[in-house]
């Protein structure tokens, strides 16, 4: 994951919930300020109204101190009619202003869903009563003005039953302002409520915002956690394919080698297929007429025999027709790529067959054969015929290299191929650790003239005298052992003299079942 | 009573050469021919206790002489010795003178040689 694709990823929830958290802590505080805002209305009015009340039974008090004051001095003569009437004018007064005032009171109590029946109807009682006597009140001025004695005695009269009036006007008016003061205590309730709820939505946002945070951020960073490993892996991974291309680039270039030496090797094989094919036209044509001439001096010396002189040419000829014999068998082994007869073979009964085969050639030359073979070779699959072809030309090409005196040492392993060995593996067949039978053949004659090692196996190459060779013997020979997929190669030994090395590969399998039915 | 042997090869100097090596031994009384399409003909006439049959030839293959001439009840004790000039050493070395049941000879052959495998032939 790049950082491009994460960052909006980590960024766009988070953003999220800090918007919705934000418009609820906002929004419960607009809540809170217009539930504020009410509630100051609602106080202010409130105050308002206690204060109305209270002026109101403060009036009640200075009318009904002024009705006392009224009624005691009539009754005690103390205040004469000028005076009862100048207190009575006030009341009358009085009572003008309080009349708006103690209606609205009225009608305020009955409006207050608080108000109990009872308290109504006092209420009622108490604005009948004030109107009653209000208009007593009046009543009585009227008639003081025409005989202040009448007037003073109406007004003594008018006031003996003030005193429930004022009682009751002073119990509503009380109620009134306890109820206001109550209405006043539950809008603070309310606004307390009010807080705890804000308090409560504003916490809420808060947990909310952090909970969301912290599970994006968790997410976010199991996300972080995951793209750093697959990053780390991929990475890995990465070094892994380099490795592996690396190889791979090594193992093409091997294979594109080995293309090209391939192909080398077709474009040789056409020529030899031409070779091949004039060789076998060659064969036919060139025999008939040897064979004339072989059973001809045949005859010729048989009846010529006794004459001792002319021997040596029949012996001559004998050889020449031998030589030309030679070569076009020679050519026609190597220009025929047979098909193998491969039977589970002891390398060791194959080198002494053909050191059984090439003994007429070695033995007069004075040559000594020691053989040193491993007793506990596994067999190999192979044609035990070619590979004796094979061996019988290399004993023989010793011999050549020799000459006289001397010895050929025939060797035969079995080993695990070491980096070493593969030196001498001059076909690139086999790898490090397979195990392959060994078979060595080394002379103490005359070695592979300096710089012509890798030309041995040329056909038609040959080091030996002009007639001792047809240079096709080491190149049938490499054909043979390529066909085997194994490996020849011939070199100077360190002392003097050459080595041809051959390596066959064991096919475990194979060994494995020889071992099985040898043992039951 | 001498054995009969046919010769049968497209090259009469080489006929003749071998009827010369094996009279020479006086135990064989020889034919030659060098026409395979006459050979049938000429071994159901003569006989033969063995025949010399050259591979190779215009006309007729020796193997397909000899496929022949072995139908024949008459002819069915005859020995065949093959005569072949496409020979390698490779294959002298592996078929050891034995293709088929039949016994071959590589040429060039020598004169002792042949008298040799003429002879193991006929006693066998």
């Amino acid at each position: 994951m790049s950082l491009s694709s994460f960052l909006p990823r980590f960024f766009a929830p988070a953003i999220i919930a800090v918007i919705l958290g934000t418009g609820m802590v906002a929004g419960s505080w607009l809540l809170l300020k217009s539930e504020l805002a009410g509630v100051a209305n609602h106080q202010n009015a409130d105050l308002n109204e206690a204060a109305r009340a209270t002026r109101l039974i403060e009036d009640l008090l200075v009318v009904q101190g002024l009705v006392a004051e009224a009624l005691e001095g009539a009754a005690s003569g103390q205040l004469d009619e000028e005076k009862v009437y100048t207190r009575h004018s006030r009341v009358v007064t009085q009572f003008a202003a309080m009349d708006g005032e103690l209606g609205r009171l009225i009608n305020a109590i009955q409006q207050r869903p608080d108000a109990a029946a009872a308290i109504r109807a006092e209420a009622e009682r108490t604005g009948h009563a004030f109107d009653r006597y209000r208009a007593v009140a009046m009543a009585a001025t009227d008639v003081a003005a025409v005989d202040t004695r009448t007037a003073r005695r109406n007004i003594v009269e008018t006031y003996r039953g003030f005193a429930d009036f004022f009682a009751s006007a002073r119990k509503i008016s009380d109620w009134y302002l306890s109820s206001v003061l109550r209405a006043e205590v539950q809008v603070q309730d309310t606004l307390d409520k009010v807080f705890t709820k804000v308090a409560w939505f504003s916490v809420a946002g808060i947990v909310f915002v952090l909970f969301v945070v912290y599970f994006v951020t968790r997410a976010q960073s199991a996300r972080l956690t995951e793209a750093y490993l697959h990053l780390k892996a991929s990475i890995a991974e990465r070094e892994r394919n380099e490795v592996m291309l690396q190889q791979e680039l090594v193992r093409h270039e091997k294979t594109a080698r080995e293309l090209l030496e391939a192909r080398i090797r077709l474009a040789e094989t056409d020529r030899l297929e031409a070779v091949g094919r004039l060789a076998a036209g060659v064969a036919h044509e060139v025999k008939n007429p040897l064979a004339i001439i072989r059973l001809g001096v045949d005859h010729l010396s048989e009846q010529f025999a006794r004459e001792s002189n002319q021997v040596a040419v029949f012996d001559d000829v004998h050889e020449a027709i031998n030589r030309a014999d030679n070569i076009i068998k020679d050519l026609l082994d190597f220009s025929r790529q047979k098909s193998l007869a491969r039977l589970p073979t002891r390398i060791n009964q194959v080198l002494d067959n053909a050191i059984h085969l090439a003994r007429y050639e070695i033995e007069p030359r004075n040559i000594d054969i020691v053989r040193s073979y491993d007793d506990s070779i596994p067999t190999i699959l192979v044609d035990p015929d070619l590979l004796a072809q094979v061996f019988i030309n290399l004993l023989l090409n010793a011999a050549q290299a020799i000459g006289r005196n001397g010895s050929i040492e025939v060797v035969a392993h079995s080993i695990c191929l070491s980096e070493r060995d593969l030196e001498r593996d001059e076909t690139g067949t086999f790898r490090i650790g397979e195990l392959v039978v060994t078979a060595e053949i080394r002379d103490n004659g005359s070695g592979v003239p300096p710089g012509q090692e890798k030309r041995l196996f040329e056909p038609f190459f040959t080091t030996k005298p002009m007639g001792e060779g047809t240079g096709l013997g080491l190149a049938v020979s490499r054909n043979i052992v390529i066909m085997h997929e194994g490996s020849i190669d011939i070199s100077n030994r360190p002392g003097g003299g050459a080595s041809a090395l051959l390596m066959f590969r064991v096919n475990r399998e194979h060994s494995a079942n020889e071992e099985a039915n040898t043992g039951s | 009573m001498k054995k009969r042997i046919l010769v049968v090869d497209d090259e009469p100097a080489f006929t003749r050469m071998i009827k010369l090596t094996l009279e020479q031994t006086e135990l064989y009384e020889i034919r030659t021919e060098n026409l395979g399409r006459n050979a049938i003909e000429a071994a159901r006439e003569f006989k033969p206790d063995l025949i010399l049959l050259d591979v190779l030839m215009p006309g007729m293959l020796g193997s397909e002489i000899a496929a022949e001439l072995e139908q024949d009840p008459e002819l069915s004790a005859v020995k065949y010795v093959f005569l072949t000039a496409v020979v390698s050493k490779g294959e002298e070395l592996r078929l050891a003178g034995h293709v088929g049941g039949h016994t071959f000879v590589a040429k060039p052959v020598g004169a002792d040689e042949l008298r040799r495998v003429v002879e193991e032939q006929l006693r066998r």
